[in-house]
C-alpha cells in the first residue's frame, strides 16, 4: 500500500475528527508534504536545515530534521559519532552491529536510557542526602546550622547546645517527612508503571544493547530496591515481585505468554462487529487465520485502490530503485535460520530496551515509543487514544509500516532483518522522521543479489508512550525510544520543587534582618571590647580577666555570642511555624466541602502543601479546554429539519448570557430544567408509542424534542414527517462510526468514532429509531423503526480539516443513488443548489445561528440525488485519482469537490460540547476578581473560539485579533521570513493599542495589574506561537496579549503551553496558575506557580504533577478566591506578626545589654527563651495563619474584587514588613524600659522590701507584659475572633504564669527559683502588666482606628457592610447546597459589578418573582418567528427552548445591532448566494477566515433579511 | 468510547471510592468548614470612642493612685563612698548635702540634708574575738525628720558594680552552695574559675567558689542609734537608744535558703575566697569555720545578682518599731573600696508601701497613658462625629468604585 494511504485514512472519517487529526499532526503534511518528504528521503536529502532543538520554545512543527535514510549508502560514520542522546540513532535487527557502533570490547557503543523512569524526586536511597542537600540550600537553614555549631562551644555563652539544635533538627525532619510523603505517591506510581506488563520478545538477541549491561551501582541499587521491596511487602500484601523475567502465570486475559496470535482468541472480539467480514488483503502464504477485526476504514478507497505496492508502479523514481519499488516490501528474510526459541513473554515496562520487539494488546498503554510493524488489522491500521498526550479522547488511526506487515509471529521477528534510521529523540509530538532499510531478494530473481530497500517512517507509524491502543486486537512493533527519550517524557518537565513567592521574598527580609543582626552584634562587640579595656571598672577588680584575654579578642568572642543571643531576629521558629501554617492551610483546603466533588468522591487535594498563599496572588490562569472547561461529552441537543427547530436544552452558555442580561438564572434554570424533564418524559412516551425501540435507553436520550416525536408520528402533516424521517436516515447513513452491540438484559448499541460529535449524531439517530447495527459487506445495516434494512455504501468521502465536510454515497432501496453530505454550515451552504429552497435556507440559517448563540456546535446536513451515469462517470474519475501516485490527495479532493455540489439542504444539527458545571460563572467571577484567563488548548482554532464564546471569554463586542503565520508546506520559507511575518502580525495587533512593544511599555505593563478592557480577544495557533515565542518577538507578543481581555492559544503542544506560561510568569513577573486534566497539561502545570489538576475520569497524570487536584473547574473559584485569598492574607499577616514578635523579644534582650556592658548575659531565664517561640506566642500566630478570616467564604465569593489586593500583592510588602519591624522595636523599648523603671529605679519594688531587681526576676517583669503585648497584638491583627483564637491567646498568656509557677517551684531553676510567688505577689508586677501592653499597643491601635475610619481598605468597607447585615442572606445559605448544585449557590449574586450594584440588582430582581414575568416585555416573539410558524403550519407547538432563546436574542438586539452585522444568518445567506467555494479550493492551505469563525452575532437577522 | 481499563493506583483509587461510601467526603463540621461562630471585630467609631473612654478612665485612675502611693513613702539615702578619704578623721564634720537624697514631708522638724560624718580606725574582732584587726570605720549622723512607721528597711546601694557580666553570672557552683562536698576536679576548670583553687598550688578548694562569692560587698553597718531620745513618760531619760535592725532574718526571700546549705566539706579541703581574707585571716579553722550559707541571708542576697549595675540590697530591717524623729548615728566598717572602680556606695533607710519603695514613675506612666487616651478620645469624637463622619459600609469608598466618578444616585443605592 501506499504510504500516503495511511495519512489519507487519517484524514478520513467523520466531520470533526479530521480537523482533530490535523491538530494531532500539526505539520499537516496531508498532501504535498508527504510526497515531498518521500522524495526528499529517497533523494538522500541530508539535513537541510539543522533546526536546533528548542526544547521548550519550539513546538508545533519542528522543521524537518532528516537523518540519513538511504539504505544503500549509509553514512554510518556520521551517525555514531555522537552518543545516543543527541545524535540520530541506528537500530539493527537481526543484523550484527557494524564495527563503528561497537566499542573495543565488541559491545554496543551507544547506550540508550532505560525504559525505567522516575518522576519522583527521590529514591529511598538518595532521599536522605538529596533531601538534606536541598534543604540546606535554604539560606536560613545554613544560618541555623552555623548557630548550632557555634553553640557547641561554651565560650560563646551557649547555654545548652543539644537543646539549641532541636529546632533545626525538628524543622529539617518535618520538611523531610513532608517531602517524603509528597514524593511517596509519585514513587508508587512510578513503580507501578515501571512494572506494568508488556509482551516483549525474549529468547532472541537484541544486538543494540549489551545483555549484561548492569553496572555495579545499579546492582547496588537493585539490592536496595529488594530490601525496600521487602519492607513494602510487609506493609502491603499486594506487592508484585519485581523479577526481571517473571514468567509466573498471572490472572487475567494475558496470563500466559503467547506463542502466537492463534493460540488465544481475543476476548475483545465482542459479538457484533458489523464490519468484521472485511476482505483481508493478507497474502496467500500466510497460514494464520487472522481474527477479523473491525475497522472503520473507508471501503471505497480500498476497493478502488488495491495495494499500490503490487500494481501502482509509476516509473518516475530513481532508476536503481525502480525494480525494487514494484515489489511488496517484506522485512522477513525467509532464508534466515532461526533458533525458534523466540517468544513473546510478559515482562515489565522497565525492562524494555531499544530494539525490542513488543506486542501491544487492545487497551494496553504503550510502554515506549514504538514503530509499528504489524497490527491485527490486515491493512496495518490500529487505533490509539492520545488522551495522555494531547488531552483528546477521540481515536486516531496509526498504521503499520508496509514492509512489516508480514510479521505476525515471534519467529517472523527472528527472521526480520532490517536497520532503522531514526532522528534523535526530540519532544515534538507531531513529528517523527526515520526510515527503515532492508535488503530483499526480488521475487523474480530469487538467487540474485538482494536489493536495498527503504521506507520512510513518520509519526503515523508510531505509537507513543502514554497512548492507549484501542479497537485493535494487537499491534507488533519495535521499540525505538525508551524512558526519558520518549516524546511524552521529553515533554514532561522535571517535577519542580515549588516554593511560594512569599517564601522566596522572605529571603530578602531574612537578609535584611541578618544585616540588622550584624549591626547589633557589631555594636555589642565594640562596646564590650571597650568595656573590658577599662581598668577602673568592677570587672577589672573582681572578674579576674576577660573571656578572651585581651579586650579585642573578648569583643570578637562577644560578637559571636551575641549572634547566638540575637538569633531570634532570623527566627527559625518562623520557618517551623510557616510549615505548620501551610500544612494546616492545606488541610483545611482539603476539608472544604465546597470543593468536594461527590460523583467521584474527590475533595480538593493539595499535593504541594506549601504554596497555598501563592493561590491568593494569581493574576493569570491558563486553562486547558478539553476536560477542563468542557466535559468532553458531546450531546445532540437540537436540530432544525425542514425549517422546523426541535430540541429542548438549557446550556451553560445560555445561562451565562441570561445572567449578563440580569435574569435570575438560578430560578430560570430550575424552571427550565423541570420543563425539560417533563418534555423528556413526553418525548420518551411518544417514541415508545411510535416504536418500542430496544436500543433506546431512557437515560441516554439527549435530543429531547416531543414536537419532533409528534412530527415523526405525523401529527403535523406528512411533509414534515417525511422530512424528519429522511433527516434521521441521513444521520444514520452518513458517518464512519464503528458500532458495537453490548449484550445483556437490554441490548445496547455503542458507537465509537474518531470524533465524539459523530458518535452523538449516530446515537441520536438510534434513539429516534434509526439504529445503525453495523457494516456488512459494504452495506450499512440499519434498524429503522424495528425493520432491518441494508443500504449499500458506494463511496465514503472522508472528512478533513480543509474540506470540513464528509459525504457518503448510498444506493437507496429504491435504486436511487443518494449523496449525503454533512459539514460546517458555511461549507454546505456554499454548495447548495443555486436559487432553491430560499425560505428553508433562511430559516435553517436562522436556527443554526440561534443554536450557535446557545453555545452549540452546528452542522448542516444536505443531500444530492445522483443519476446512474453521473455517478459512474464520477466514480471513474475518482478511481483514477485514487490510484495516482503523486498529489493523490489533492486529486481526490478535487474529485470529491466535483460531486459535492448542487446539494439540497435537509437541515442542521446542534451538538453541545458540554461545559462543566458553572464554567461561565466561574470565569466571570474570576474575571471580576481581576484574574485573566487564557485558554491553551490542543484543539483547533474554531473549536476554541466556540468554547470561548460559550464560557464568556469572548463576546460580540470584542474585536478578535488573529495572529497567524501561514505554514509553508514546501519548507522554502526561512525562519527569518516566518519571524518577520509574525512580527508584522504583532505590530498590526499592537497598533490597535497605539503601542510599539518597547521596553518602557513592558515596564509599565509589569506594574499594571488592571484587567484589560473587554475590547479585544486574541487567537493564535501553535505554529505561529512558535515564532512569536522567539526571544525577539516575545515581548511584543506579551504586551499584545496583556491588552487583550481573552487569549486563546490553539493547537499548542504541551511544551508550548509551558512556554506560554513561562513567558507570562517571567515576562510580567506575575503569579500564574495552570489548570488542566491531561498529561498534555503536565508541562504547563509544572511551569506555573500553581498547578491545578482536574481529577477526571481520564488519566491522572495531570493530577499527579499538580499542586492541587480538584474535581471540577468551578471549584477553582473557591480555591482561588476563598482559600487562596485567605491563605495569602493570613500568611502575610502571620509572617509580619512573627517578625514583629521576635523583634520585641530580641530587642528587649538587646536593650538590656546596655546595662551589662554588652557582655551578652541573658535578662530572661533560659527557659523563657526556649518557651517564647514554642508556647508563649507561637500558637496564636499559627492559628491566625490558619483560621483568620477577614470576610467569610461567601462574602469573598460575592465580592470577588477583594481578590485584587492579592494580585497587586499588597498584603505582603516591604513597607508592611518594616512597619511591623519598627513597631516591634518601639514595643521592645517599652517592654524593657517600663519594667526597668519600675523595678530598678527604686530600692525595692516589692511590698515587703525584698529584692525583685534580680536579673531573671526583672526578666519576668519584662517577659510577662511582652508576651501579653505580643499575643494582644496578634489578636488585634486578627479579624475574626472565634472562641478558639481567644482561648489560645488566653492559654498562651496563662502559660507564662503556669510555666513560671511550675518551673520556679523547683530549685533546679537556680537563680530563678521561687520567682513566681515572689513576683506575682507584687503590685508593681501587676501594674507593669497593666500598663506596658497598653503603651506598646497604643500606636498600633490608634493607627488602626484612624486607618479604618479615615482611609478604609475595601475589605474594611465590606466588613462594615457585613456587620450591617448586608450579606446575611448569603450566610444563611447552607454550604452543602453550594457543593451539591455547583457554584450557583455560592456565586449567584456575584457575576457582575460591585457588591453594591449586586445588592441593588438583587433587590431589583426581587420584584420579578418568576422568569415569565421577567420575559414579559419581550414576549410575544417577533413577527418573523411568527411567520415562520404559520408557514410551516405549526402554530400550536410549544417550543419553550426555542422561544426562550428567541426572547433573549430579541432583548439584546438593539445594543448589538450596529456593532455586528456579521451574523451567521446573514453571512450564510451571502455565502449561499455568492456560491463561492473558496473554502474548498483553499484545501492545501490552512486559512483563517473570519467568516468561518462562529461569531455570536446576536444582532441576528435584520428585518430586511427575514422578510421575503 | 471503549471501556477503559485502569491500572494500579487508579484502580485502587476507584475501589476505595465506591459511590455509596464516599470515603473522602470531608465532615461537615463548623471547624472543618471554617465557619465557627465568631465575633468580627469591626472598629466602628462608636466602638473606638468607647474603648478609648474606658482606657482613659482606667489609666488616669490608676495613675492617680500610684502617684499618691509613691508620695507616701519616706526615704533617706546617704552616699558614704568618700567617707574614709574625705571625712574629718576622728571628729564629726559636715556631710556634703550632695551625698544625701531624701523624701520626707515638707514641714518636717529636722532637715534631712543636715548630716555629719567622721572617719576613724577601730579594732574589729572577728569570730567571737578569735582575732582582731584594725579597720576603717565611717561614722555618720543623720536626721530622720519625721516618724517612720514600720517596716523600715535598710539597704546598701552600689553604683557601677556589674553583677551581670556573662561570666560573672555563672561563676558559682550550685551543688557546692547546697552543701555538697564537690570534688576539686569538678570545681577546677568549671565556671568558678579562676576563684576555684587556692592560688599557691595547695589544691585546696575555694569555698564558696566563684567570682560572685569572692566579690561580696563586705562593708558592715551597725543598727542606727538614736542620739536624741525623746523623754517618754516616766522612764529614765536615755542618752541614746539603738534602733535595732535585724540583719540576718527576714532580709532575703524565705525560699532562697533552699538553694544553700551548710557545707559538708572537711575544713582541710577548703579555703575561703581571696577577698574574704579580712574576716578569715587564717582560713577555715575550727574556730573560724566556714559560714553557714543556709542561714546567711546577706550572702543569699548578694548571690541574687542584680540586673542593673546600680542596685540596692537589703541589709537590715525592722518590721516592728517605728523610727522616731531625731538624729541617728551609724557605724560603717568600710572594707569595700568602691573608689577602685569608680563605683559608689550608699545606704538607704526607707519605708515600704505596697508598691515598694518610693518610685514615682509607675504613676507617671499611667497618667501619661491615660492622658493620651483621653486626648485621642476627644480627637476621635470630633473627627468621627463632627469633622469628617463616614457612613458605615459606604460602597463609594470601594477602590473599584473609585475611577468612575461617584455618581450620587449610583453610590447610594445600597440599602
Amino acid at each position: 500500500m501506499d504510504p500516503n494511504k495511511a495519512e489519507d485514512r487519517d484524514d478520513a472519517t467523520g466531520p470533526e475528527l479530521s480537523m482533530q487529526r490535523s491538530r494531532w499532526a500539526t505539520r499537516k503534511l496531508t498532501v504535498k508534504s508527504s510526497a515531498m518528504k518521500r522524495l526528499s528521503l529517497l533523494g538522500k536529502l541530508h539535513d537541510r536545515k539543522a533546526s536546533t532543538e528548542k526544547k521548550r520554545a519550539s513546538g508545533g512543527s519542528e522543521s524537518l530534521r532528516q537523518s540519513q535514510v538511504d539504505g544503500a549508502q549509509e553514512d554510518v560514520a556520521s551517525i555514531n559519532s555522537d552518543s545516543a542522546g543527541a545524535a540520530p540513532r541506528q537500530v539493527y535487527f537481526n543484523i550484527p552491529l557494524p564495527d563503528e557502533l561497537k566499542d573495543q570490547n565488541g559491545n554496543p557503543s551507544t547506550q540508550y536510557p532505560r525504559n525505567k523512569i522516575r518522576t519522583a524526586k527521590y529514591t529511598p536511597l538518595s532521599f536522605v542526602p538529596k533531601n538534606l542537600w536541598f534543604q540546606f540550600h535554604n539560606v536560613a537553614n545554613i544560618f541555623f546550622l552555623f548557630l548550632v555549631i557555634l553553640n557547641i562551644f561554651p565560650i560563646f555563652g551557649g547555654v545548652n547546645p543539644g537543646l539549641n539544635a532541636v529546632p533545626l533538627i525538628f524543622i529539617v525532619c518535618v520538611t523531610a517527612i513532608k517531602d517524603a510523603v509528597e514524593d511517596y505517591r509519585r514513587t508508587i506510581l512510578d513503580i507501578e508503571l515501571n512494572n506494568a506488563p508488556v509482551h516483549r520478545l525474549v529468547g532472541w538477541d537484541n544486538v543494540n544493547v549489551e545483555e549484561d549491561d548492569v553496572s555495579v551501582w545499579r546492582r547496588f541499587k537493585k539490592a536496595n530496591t529488594r530490601v525496600f521491596g521487602a519492607v513494602w511487602h510487609a506493609i502491603s500484601g499486594s506487592w508484585k515481585k519485581e523479577e526481571d523475567v517473571d514468567s509466573k502465570p498471572q490472572k487475567g486475559a494475558h496470563a500466559d505468554p503467547r506463542l502466537s496470535i492463534q493460540t488465544t482468541h481475543t476476548p475483545w472480539d465482542s459479538a457484533g462487529s458489523p464490519r468484521s467480514q472485511r476482505q483481508s488483503f493478507m497474502s496467500a502464504r500466510e497460514d494464520i487465520q487472522m481474527t477479523p477485526v473491525p475497522s472503520p476504514l473507508p471501503k471505497s478507497t480500498n476497493t478502488g485502490l488495491p495495494d499500490l505496492d503490487v500494481d501502482g508502479a509509476s516509473p518516475t523514481h530513481l532508476a536503481n530503485q525502480l525494480a525494487a519499488h514494484d515489489v511488496k516490501g517484506d522485512l522477513v528474510n525467509h532464508n534466515l535460520p532461526i533458533s525458534g526459541k523466540a517468544r513473546f513473554h510478559k515482562d515489565a515496562w522497565k525492562n524494555l530496551v531499544v530494539g525490542d520487539f513488543v506486542r501491544i494488546y487492545n487497551d494496553d498503554e504503550i510502554p515506549a515509543d514504538i514503530i509499528i510493524l504489524a497490527t491485527s488489522a490486515a491493512d496495518g491500521a490500529c487505533y490509539v487514544e492520545t488522551k495522555n498526550l494531547d488531552g483528546e479522547t477521540n481515536l486516531k488511526v496509526r498504521s503499520a509500516l508496509r514492509c512489516g506487515r508480514s510479521i505476525k509471529h515471534a519467529r517472523d521477528c527472528e527472521r526480520a532483518q532490517f536497520v532503522i534510521d531514526s532522528e534523535p529523540p526530540q519532544p515534538n509530538l507531531y513529528k517523527f522522521n526515520g526510515a527503515i532499510n532492508w535488503r530483499q531478494s526480488l521475487p523474480w530473481d530469487e538467487d540474485g543479489e538482494p536489493v536495498s530497500m527503504s521506507e520512510p517512517i513518520s509519526i503515523d507509524n508510531m505509537l507513543l508512550r502514554g497512548c492507549n491502543l484501542r479497537n485493535t486486537e494487537w499491534a507488533l512493533g519495535i521499540v525505538i525510544f525508551t524512558g526519558h527519550d520518549t516524546k511524552i517524557m521529553m515533554n514532561a518537565g522535571i517535577t519542580p520543587s515549588k516554593r511560594a513567592r512569599i517564601a522566596r521574598e522572605l529571603n530578602f527580609n531574612v537578609i535584611c534582618n541578618f544585616g540588622v543582626l550584624l549591626v547589633m552584634c557589631l555594636i555589642a562587640a565594640i562596646a564590650n571590647g571597650i568595656a573590658w579595656a577599662q581598668t577602673d571598672a568592677s570587672l577589672y577588680w573582681f572578674e579576674y580577666g576577660s573571656i578572651g584575654g585581651t579586650p579585642g579578642l573578648t569583643g570578637f568572642i562577644t560578637f559571636w555570642a551575641s549572634i547566638i543571643q540575637f538569633q531570634n531576629l532570623i527566627p527559625i521558629s518562623l520557618y517551623i511555624s510557616l510549615e505548620i501554617v501551610r500544612t494546616l492551610q492545606a488541610y483545611f483546603i482539603y476539608s472544604d466541602l465546597g470543593m468536594y466533588y461527590e460523583p467521584i468522591d474527590q475533595p480538593c487535594i493539595p499535593k504541594s502543601w506549601n504554596i497555598s498563599d501563592d493561590v491568593g496572588q494569581i493574576e493569570y490562569i491558563f486553562s486547558d479546554k478539553t476536560g477542563t472547561l468542557t466535559q468532553n461529552v458531546m450531546e445532540f441537543k437540537k436540530a432544525t429539519i425542514h425549517g422546523q427547530p426541535y430540541g429542548e436544552a438549557y446550556t451553560e452558555a445560555q445561562a451565562g448570557m441570561n445572567k449578563r442580561l440580569g435574569i435570575d438564572v438560578e430560578q430560570e434554570s430550575a424552571q427550565v430544567k423541570a420543563e425539560i424533564a417533563r418534555a423528556k418524559l413526553r418525548a420518551l412516551a411518544g417514541l415508545r408509542e411510535l416504536h418500542d425501540n430496544p436500543y433506546l435507553h431512557d437515560e441516554d436520550l439527549t435530543f429531547i424534542a416531543p414536537d419532533f416525536v409528534d412530527d415523526l408520528a405525523g401529527k403535523h402533516g406528512q411533509e414534515q414527517q417525511k422530512a424528519n424521517e429522511h433527516f434521521m436516515l441521513a444521520l444514520a447513513l452518513c458517518h464512519t462510526v464503528i458500532s458495537e452491540k453490548q449484550l445483556g438484559d437490554k441490548p445496547k448499541m455503542i458507537f465509537k468514532a474518531q470524533s465524539p460529535d459523530e458518535a452523538a449524531l449516530v446515537s441520536t439517530a438510534r434513539d429516534m429509531g434509526f439504529t445503525v447495527l453495523g457494516m456488512h459487506n459494504d452495506m450499512i445495516e440499519l434498524n429503522i423503526m424495528g425493520e432491518d434494512r441494508h443500504y449499500p455504501v458506494l463511496n465514503t468521502i472522508e472528512f478533513n480539516s480543509s474540506r470540513k465536510r464528509m459525504s457518503s454515497i448510498i444506493r437507496m432501496p429504491d435504486g436511487k443513488i443518494m449523496l449525503f453530505c454533512k459539514g460546517a454550515d458555511s461549507v454546505i451552504y456554499s454548495r447548495l443548489k443555486k436559487g432553491e429552497q430560499r425560505e428553508l435556507r433562511l430559516q435553517t440559517a436562522k436556527h443554526l445561528e440561534m443554536f450557535a448563540v446557545e453555545g452549540l456546535r452546528t452542522l448542516c446536513i444536505a443531500q444530492r440525488e445522483l443519476s446512474e451515469q453521473e455517478y459512474i462517470a464520477w466514480r471513474k474519475d475518482h478511481d483514477v485519482a485514487a490510484k495516482a501516485l503523486e498529489n493523490r490527495e489533492e486529486k481526490l479532493e478535487e474529485v470529491a469537490d466535483r460531486i459535492e455540489q448542487d446539494l439540497t439542504l435537509l437541515g442542521g444539527t446542534a451538538i453541545e460540547d458540554r461545559l462543566q458545571d458553572g464554567v461561565p460563572d466561574t470565569i466571570a467571577l474570576l474575571g471580576d476578581a481581576g484574574i485573566k484567563l487564557w485558554v491553551l488548548t490542543g484543539d483547533k482554532v474554531e473549536t476554541a473560539i466556540n468554547i470561548g464564546f460559550s464560557c464568556n471569554l469572548l463576546n460580540n463586542d470584542m474585536d478578535l485579533l488573529r495572529i497567524q503565520v501561514n505554514e509553508d508546506e514546501s519548507g522554502q520559507t526561512s525562519e527569518d521570513d516566518y519571524l518577520q511575518a509574525a512580527e508584522q502580525e504583532l505590530d498590526r495587533g499592537l497598533s490597535n493599542f497605539n503601542m510599539t512593544g518597547s521596553d518602557e511599555e513592558l515596564k509599565k505593563a509589569i506594574h499594571d495589574h488592571e484587567p484589560p478592557a473587554a475590547t479585544h480577544g486574541l487567537v493564535i495557533d501553535g505554529f505561529t506561537l512558535r515564532w512569536v515565542l522567539s526571544d525577539r518577538l516575545k515581548q511584543k507578543f506579551l504586551l499584545l496579549c496583556k491588552q487583550c481581555k481573552s487569549v486563546l492559544c490553539c493547537r499548542v503542544s504541551p511544551a508550548q503551553k509551558a512556554a506560554v506560561v513561562s513567558m507570562v510568569k517571567n515576562g510580567l513577573d506575575v503569579m500564574t496558575l495552570s489548570i488542566g486534566d491531561g498529561a498534555n497539561d503536565v508541562a504547563m502545570i509544572q511551569e506555573a506557580d500553581v498547578g491545578v489538576g482536574i481529577a477526571g475520569e481520564e488519566g491522572r497524570q495531570a493530577v499527579m504533577s499538580s499542586d492541587y487536584a480538584i474535581g471540577q473547574f468551578r471549584f477553582l473559584q473557591r480555591l482561588v478566591l476563598v482559600h487562596g485569598r485567605w491563605s495569602y492574607r493570613r500568611l502575610a499577616e502571620s509572617i509580619s506578626n512573627f517578625f514583629y514578635k521576635n523583634m520585641v523579644w530580641t530587642w528587649s534582650v538587646f536593650w538590656y545589654q546596655a546595662f551589662c556592658n554588652f557582655d551578652i548575659s541573658y535578662i530572661f531565664d533560659y527557659t523563657y527563651i526556649l518557651m517564647f517561640n514554642l508556647f508563649f506566642t507561637s500558637v496564636p500566630v499559627v492559628l491566625m495563619g490558619v483560621l483568620d478570616q477577614d470576610v467569610s467564604d461567601k462574602v469573598a465569593l460575592a465580592v470577588p474584587q477583594l481578590y485584587r489586593r492579592g494580585i497587586e500583592r499588597l498584603e505582603w510588602t516591604q513597607t508592611k514588613f518594616w512597619a511591623y519591624m519598627v513597631d516591634g522595636v518601639y514595643q521592645s523599648i517599652m517592654s524593657f524600659f517600663i519594667p526597668y523603671i519600675v523595678v530598678v529605679l527604686t530600692s525595692s519594688a516589692s511590698g515587703n522590701g525584698l529584692d525583685v531587681a534580680e536579673r531573671t526576676r526583672l526578666g519576668a517583669y519584662i517577659a510577662h507584659p511582652a508576651v501579653f503585648t505580643i499575643n494582644m497584638y496578634i489578636l488585634i491583627n486578627t479579624y475574626r475572633w472565634d472562641w478558639l483564637i481567644l482561648l489560645v491567646v488566653a492559654i498562651s498568656d496563662l502559660f507564662v504564669f503556669f510555666w513560671t509557677g511550675i518551673y520556679t517551684a523547683f530549685t533546679y531553676a537556680g537563680a530563678f527559683y521561687q520567682t513566681a510567688p515572689q513576683v506575682y505577689g507584687e503590685l508593681t508586677f501587676w501594674m507593669t502588666l497593666l500598663v506596658t501592653p497598653m503603651v506598646c499597643l497604643l500606636p498600633r491601635l490608634v493607627v488602626k482606628c484612624i486607618q479604618k475610619q479615615g482611609f478604609p481598605y475595601d475589605v474594611d468597607i465590606i466588613r462594615e457592610q457585613v456587620s450591617l447585615g448586608k450579606f446575611d442572606s448569603l450566610e444563611a445559605e447552607p454550604l452543602v447546597a453550594a457543593s451539591a448544585n455547583g457554584s450557583e449557590g455560592s456565586s449567584s449574586t456575584s457575576s457582575d459589578g460591585t457588591s453594591k450594584t449586586k445588592s441593588s440588582k438583587k433587590g431589583k430582581h426581587a420584584q420579578y418573582a418568576s422568569v415569565d414575568e421577567d420575559r414579559r416585555p419581550i414576549y410575544p416573539p417577533s413577527v418573523a418567528t411568527h411567520n415562520t410558524r404559520t408557514q410551516n403550519g405549526s402554530d400550536d407547538r410549544a417550543r419553550p427552548s426555542y422561544d426562550r432563546i428567541r426572547a433573549s436574542m430579541d432583548r439584546v438586539r438593539p445594543s448589538l445591532e450596529q456593532s455586528n452585522d456579521f451574523t451567521s444568518a446573514a453571512r450564510l445567506s451571502r455565502i449561499e448566494s455568492s456560491h463561492s467555494n473558496h473554502d474548498a479550493t483553499s484545501s492545501g492551505q490552512r486559512r483563517f477566515n473570519l467568516n468561518t469563525v462562529r461569531k455570536r452575532g446576536l444582532s441576528a437577522f435584520s428585518k430586511k433579511s427575514i422578510d421575503p | 468510547m471503549a471501556p477503559r481499563r485502569r491500572r494500579g493506583a487508579d484502580a485502587a483509587q476507584e475501589d476505595s471510592s465506591e459511590p455509596d461510601a464516599p470515603k473522602n467526603r470531608p465532615p461537615n463540621t463548623a471547624f472543618r468548614q471554617q465557619r465557627m461562630k465568631a465575633w468580627q471585630c469591626v472598629l466602628t467609631p462608636k466602638l473606638i470612642v468607647t474603648i478609648f473612654s474606658i482606657l482613659a478612665a482606667i489609666y488616669l485612675g490608676f495613675g492617680a493612685y500610684l502617684t499618691w502611693l509613691a508620695h507616701t513613702v519616706r526615704d533617706l539615702r546617704i552616699d558614704y563612698t568618700d567617707c574614709i578619704r574625705d571625712a574629718p578623721k576622728n571628729e564629726a564634720g559636715i556631710l556634703p548635702p550632695k551625698y544625701i537624697s531624701a523624701h520626707f514631708s515638707e514641714n518636717a522638724a529636722l532637715d534631712p540634708y543636715e548630716a555629719q560624718w567622721q572617719a576613724t580606725k577601730r579594732n574589729i574582732s572577728y569570730h567571737n574575738g578569735q582575732y582582731t584587726r584594725e579597720r576603717d570605720v565611717c561614722i555618720i549622723q543623720f536626721n530622720i525628720p519625721e516618724r517612720l512607721e514600720p517596716s523600715i528597711s535598710f539597704y546598701y546601694y552600689l553604683e557601677n558594680f556589674y553583677q551581670n557580666h556573662r561570666r560573672y553570672v555563672g561563676s558559682f557552683n550550685a551543688k557546692q552552695l547546697l552543701g555538697d562536698p564537690v570534688e576539686g576536679s569538678s570545681i577546677n576548670g568549671s565556671t568558678c574559675d579562676p576563684i576555684s583553687h587556692e592560688a599557691n598550688g595547695s589544691g585546696k578548694i575555694v569555698y564558696p567558689c566563684g567570682i560572685i562569692a569572692n566579690s561580696i560587698f563586705n562593708d558592715t553597718f551597725s543598727s542606727p542609734t538614736l542620739l536624741t531620745v525623746p523623754a517618754t513618760g516616766d522612764a529614765p531619760p536615755e542618752t541614746e537608744r539603738v534602733y535595732v535592725m535585724e540583719n540576718n532574718t527576714g532580709i532575703a526571700w524565705p525560699g532562697l535558703a533552699d538553694l544553700y546549705g551548710k557545707t559538708r566539706y572537711n575544713l582541710s579541703q577548703i579555703v575561703p575566697p581571696p577577698n574574704w581574707n579580712e574576716s578569715y585571716f587564717f582560713g577555715y579553722t575550727p574556730d573560724s569555720p566556714p559560714p553557714d550559707l543556709h542561714t546567711w541571708e546577706g550572702f543569699q542576697n548578694w548571690m541574687m545578682l542584680a540586673a542593673s549595675p546600680n542596685f540596692y540590697k537589703l541589709y537590715q530591717r525592722n518590721d516592728r518599731d517605728p523610727m522616731l524623729v531625731g538624729t541617728y548615728m551609724i557605724d560603717i566598717v568600710s572594707n569595700f573600696d568602691t573608689n577602685l572602680y569608680n563605683g559608689r556606695k550608699s545606704f538607704v533607710i526607707t519605708t515600704v508601701s505596697t508598691m515598694g519603695s518610693r518610685n514615682i514613675w509607675p504613676g507617671i506612666i499611667f497618667l501619661i497613658v491615660g492622658g493620651i487616651c483621653l486626648i485621642l478620645d476627644v480627637y476621635f469624637i470630633l473627627s468621627f462625629f463632627l469633622w469628617k463622619p463616614r457612613k458605615l459600609g459606604d460602597p463609594s469608598y470601594l477602590s473599584w468604585n473609585q475611577p468612575q466618578a461617584p455618581a450620587p444616585g449610583h453610590a447610594t443605592s445600597a440599602p
